[in-house]
């Protein structure tokens, strides 16, 4: 009687919880029951998967039937996405960064400090045919030659009515070319050292110029927003090329498609198809103003940077290759990028950051080195480039000199190891 | 309405809202496009066209897509476009250029180094020949500079010119600066310590605030100041005297007052002198004559008081009863009684009394302070002693405190008061 009684109460008690669990999954969990239609429409996709877990892993059970489905097949996927194929997690990815050793370079220091302006240093263009030369734009609206070995120099050219703000020395001619605030891109003779042509068109200043490496095309671009291309013998603008929102930093011209590539205080980076006159690829990563582009002379790459931050892009089609270590670069005026691998970046704080190339590590910081009778507000990096070598680095600043920077010869791995290899997991980020 | 311009019609001409209806059109139609499915019939159950894009994407964009490419091979190689790339884009690209530069020949607009042909034009009745002169590639530039180019003093001798903040190396090298010159070059704090690359300076005689900076002060402050001070001044002036004219006139009539008064007085005197008596009391108001008469008797006072009151009524004046009175009673002097030891105390505490002592005396100065609140046992015991016959302690502390009976109030009837209060608010007749 006992024992009945006991059992019948059983039987209900299993029959009152029965009865609760639906109620309570029909009220609290049935809005999780289904999945959003484009997972379940993926899941469907991975069936075959699925069905091999469930025959070799624990049976699912049938009382509820449509969400534990679902349910069990979302966790499958999760489980196969932590595998080793893919790093989903931003620390894994972090730790196989930290595996890698970055390149080791050597460090860098002051050589010699060369006076001459009377403005800001605002281009610095280096002889490309026999690297005996280098050519310095100024606010002062004057463009100076100088001899890279003693550092004298060689010929003031005047014709500017306001401040030179791009130099570029053609490899294939006897030309260079300056583009100015005052609206005018003018070529110069260097046999006769005289300005020989003026390209009349840019409604504002001009802030960039770059000779198109096969073609006889020379791009600048400035304040008015656009990329004008000119064909150097007629004067005559071939193409404008329109798409910026904002005046432009800098433009660099490449062999092939993109052929130009062009940065802008709008953020953006765009690379242009020359041919139909439109941008290719706009890249709007950066968050600020994009002040430097500069192109890798041994691999088909370039690296921009804009504050605080510097990112290389593969070429042709501008994929994100590496982010620099560049968390406290404050605003960043120049990049520079030399044949070892090794990446300039002068801040307009006056500082000096030399980055690896390939991983992105900040092994060499430092600050410059003031000039003589210079204001302590006069420390920004305006300009730089490594000569064609590689092993000595020209910047021009605010303080109105021109620097020269040499890599140390002595130094070793053992004894200068730079600074630790420690990218934070923004670096992770796209 | 139509737009000759190729810009975009006007905001409100309502060509634009037709266009963009139209577009609208358009891309519901694509979105409707992807939404059916083989049968051509929309299908329902996708919520809506964001899902779709969300999908799209979705299928079109991989995790990979999102990690920077060198993360997990810093070696990986990214070749140099091949000489064959490049030379087919510079065909490419040098095929496109001569295509711009024939179709810009063709179509007018380039007219460099190209015999063009000539146009007849009819203007009226007259046709004109329109011939565009031929350009010389090469010439020099037609534009014309209007800025000032800056020609630096070449002097190939003397090397470059140093940088201008250079002192050691201006004209005159040897000469010291003096401390009267660096102050002159000091800038002023409200010239960016920053950056200030036009250079900009600041009048330095005026900006400085030193010496001769005030004397370009607008005169029309010190006028305003100044007015502002002279009405002031008069204003009070005014009030000054005004308050005077009021003061001299209130006294001349209270003067004239008394002088009628006198005058009054004088005359009924000699009147009255003629009519009865003379009067024999000058002034009979003060205190101390009647004092001592009243002193003298008290008979002669009744009879003065009489006599006052009658001259006052033959005169025609109202002297009230009191003043009469007045003149009989003397003033009570007071008889005042001093404690004599106030006078000590003050006189003590006066003398003693500084800075850090608050009071005069100490509080407990008689009594032992270490035992106020001690149970005097002895005075206890004597006092239960004495008082042991009578009652117990309860009892005693009763009386001592006064409280014979704890607890609450109790009233009582004043009955002797109701029967009172009846009897008076009885209606009717009383008796």
């Amino acid at each position: 009687m006992d024992n009945y009684n006991s059992k019948h109460e059983n039987v209900v008690l299993q029959q009152i919880d029965e009865v609760y669990r639906k109620a309570r999954w029909t009220n609290q969990f049935s809005s999780m029951a289904t999945l959003p239609k484009h997972l379940q429409d993926e899941l469907n996709n991975k069936n075959n998967l699925h069905i091999g877990y469930q025959i070799s892993g624990t049976p699912i059970q049938n009382d509820i039937p449509p969400t534990n489905n679902a349910l069990s097949k979302m966790d499958t996927s999760i489980s196969k996405s932590n595998g080793p194929i893919i790093e989903h997690s931003l620390m894994e990815r972090r730790r196989q960064l930290l595996l890698q050793k970055p390149k080791w370079h050597a460090p860098w220091r002051l050589t010699k400090i060369i006076n001459g302006h009377l403005g800001w240093v605002r281009c610095v263009a280096i002889d490309p045919v026999q690297n005996e030369w280098f050519v310095t734009g100024s606010n002062d609206t004057t463009i100076k030659v100088w001899d890279m070995l003693t550092g004298k120099l060689k010929i003031t050219l005047a014709g500017h009515a306001m401040s030179v703000r791009g130099v570029a020395v053609s490899e294939r001619h006897p030309y260079m070319f300056s583009a100015s605030e005052d609206k005018l891109v003018k070529c110069w003779d260097l046999e006769k050292n005289t300005a020989i042509r003026d390209y009349y068109g840019h409604h504002s200043g001009v802030h960039t110029v770059s000779i198109h490496p096969t073609v006889d095309l020379i791009a600048t671009a400035g304040r008015d927003s656009v990329v004008k291309l000119w064909d150097i013998r007629t004067k005559e603008a071939v193409t404008t090329l329109v798409g910026h929102k904002g005046p432009i930093n800098k433009v660099e011209c490449l062999p092939v498609d993109p052929q130009i590539v062009s940065c802008s205080t709008d953020a953006t980076v765009i690379l242009w198809d020359l041919v139909a006159g439109k941008s290719m690829k706009v890249l709007t990563h950066h968050k600020r103003n994009v002040r430097s582009i500069s192109v890798h002379p041994k691999e088909f790459s370039f690296a921009s940077a804009s504050t605080d931050d510097i990112r290389s892009w593969r070429l042709p089609e501008g994929s994100l290759l590496t982010n620099f270590v560049s968390q406290s670069t404050g605003i960043i005026n120049t990049l520079s990028i030399n044949e070892d691998d090794v990446l300039f970046s002068g801040s307009d704080d006056g500082k000096l950051s030399f980055y690896d190339y390939k991983s992105g590590h900040l092994y060499q910081s430092l600050v410059t080195k003031p000039a003589k009778g210079s204001l302590s507000s006069e420390r920004g990096i305006l300009t730089s480039t490594f000569d064609k070598s590689g092993f000595t680095l020209i910047t021009g600043e605010t303080d109105k000199s021109i620097k020269i920077w040499k890599q140390s010869n002595t130094a070793t791995p053992t004894e200068d190891p730079g600074l630790p290899w420690n990218p934070m997991s923004s670096s992770q980020r796209f | 309405m139509s737009f000759s311009s190729l810009l975009p019609a006007p905001l409100h001409s309502g060509t634009r809202s037709s266009q963009n209806q139209r577009n609208r059109h358009k891309e519901e139609s694509k979105v409707n496009a992807l939404l059916k499915d083989e049968d051509n019939n929309i299908n329902d159950d996708e919520p809506n066209e964001i899902d779709v894009i969300h999908r799209q994407i979705a299928s079109n964009v991989k995790f990979e897509d999102f990690i920077p490419l060198r993360q997990r091979n810093f070696a990986m190689e990214i070749p140099l476009p091949t000489e064959d790339a490049i030379r087919q884009t510079k065909e490419k690209t040098l095929a496109f250029l001569n295509r711009l530069q024939r179709d810009d020949s063709k179509s007018s607009g380039n007219i460099i180094g190209k015999k063009t042909d000539a146009t007849i034009m009819k203007i009226g009745n007259r046709s004109v020949k329109v011939v565009t002169p031929v350009q010389d590639p090469l010439q020099p530039s037609r534009f014309k500079r209007t800025g000032k180019i800056y020609t630096p003093n070449v002097n190939q001798d003397k090397g470059p010119t140093t940088i201008l903040h250079d002192l050691s190396s201006t004209t005159n090298p040897g000469k010291a600066i003096s401390a009267e010159e660096r102050s002159k070059w000091k800038i002023p704090t409200f010239v960016s310590q920053w950056k200030n690359p036009n250079g900009y300076t600041v009048d330095r005689v005026t900006g400085n605030g030193e010496g001769s900076g005030i004397k370009d002060i607008n005169s029309g402050f010190s006028e305003l100041s100044e007015a502002l001070e002279d009405a002031d001044r008069k204003a009070k002036q005014h009030l000054q005297e005004k308050n005077e004219a009021k003061r001299i006139a209130y006294e001349n009539e209270v003067a004239e007052k008394e002088a009628r008064l006198k005058e009054l007085a004088n005359r009924r005197r000699y009147n009255g002198s003629h009519n009865n008596e003379p009067l024999r009391i000058e002034k009979p108001t003060t205190p101390s004559h009647v004092n001592n008469k009243k002193s003298n008797d008290n008979k002669s006072n009744g009879i003065l008081i009489q006599k006052l009151r009658n001259i006052a009524k033959q005169e025609g004046r109202d002297i009230s009863e009191k003043i009469i009175l007045g003149t009989a009673k003397a003033t009570a002097v007071p008889e005042m009684n001093y404690d004599s030891r106030l006078y000590m105390k003050g006189a003590q505490s006066s003398a003693r009394r500084h800075g850090e002592q608050l009071y005069d005396n100490p509080l407990f100065a008689q009594q032992d302070i270490e035992s106020i609140y001690r149970t005097n046992y002895n005075k206890l015991d004597d006092q239960i002693e004495t008082e042991s016959g009578e009652g117990d302690i309860m009892n005693k502390v009763n009386k001592e405190t006064g409280n014979m009976n704890r607890g609450p109030i109790e009233f009582t009837k004043a009955i002797a008061k109701e029967d009172e209060k009846n009897k008076t608010n009885k209606p009717g007749l009383q008796k």
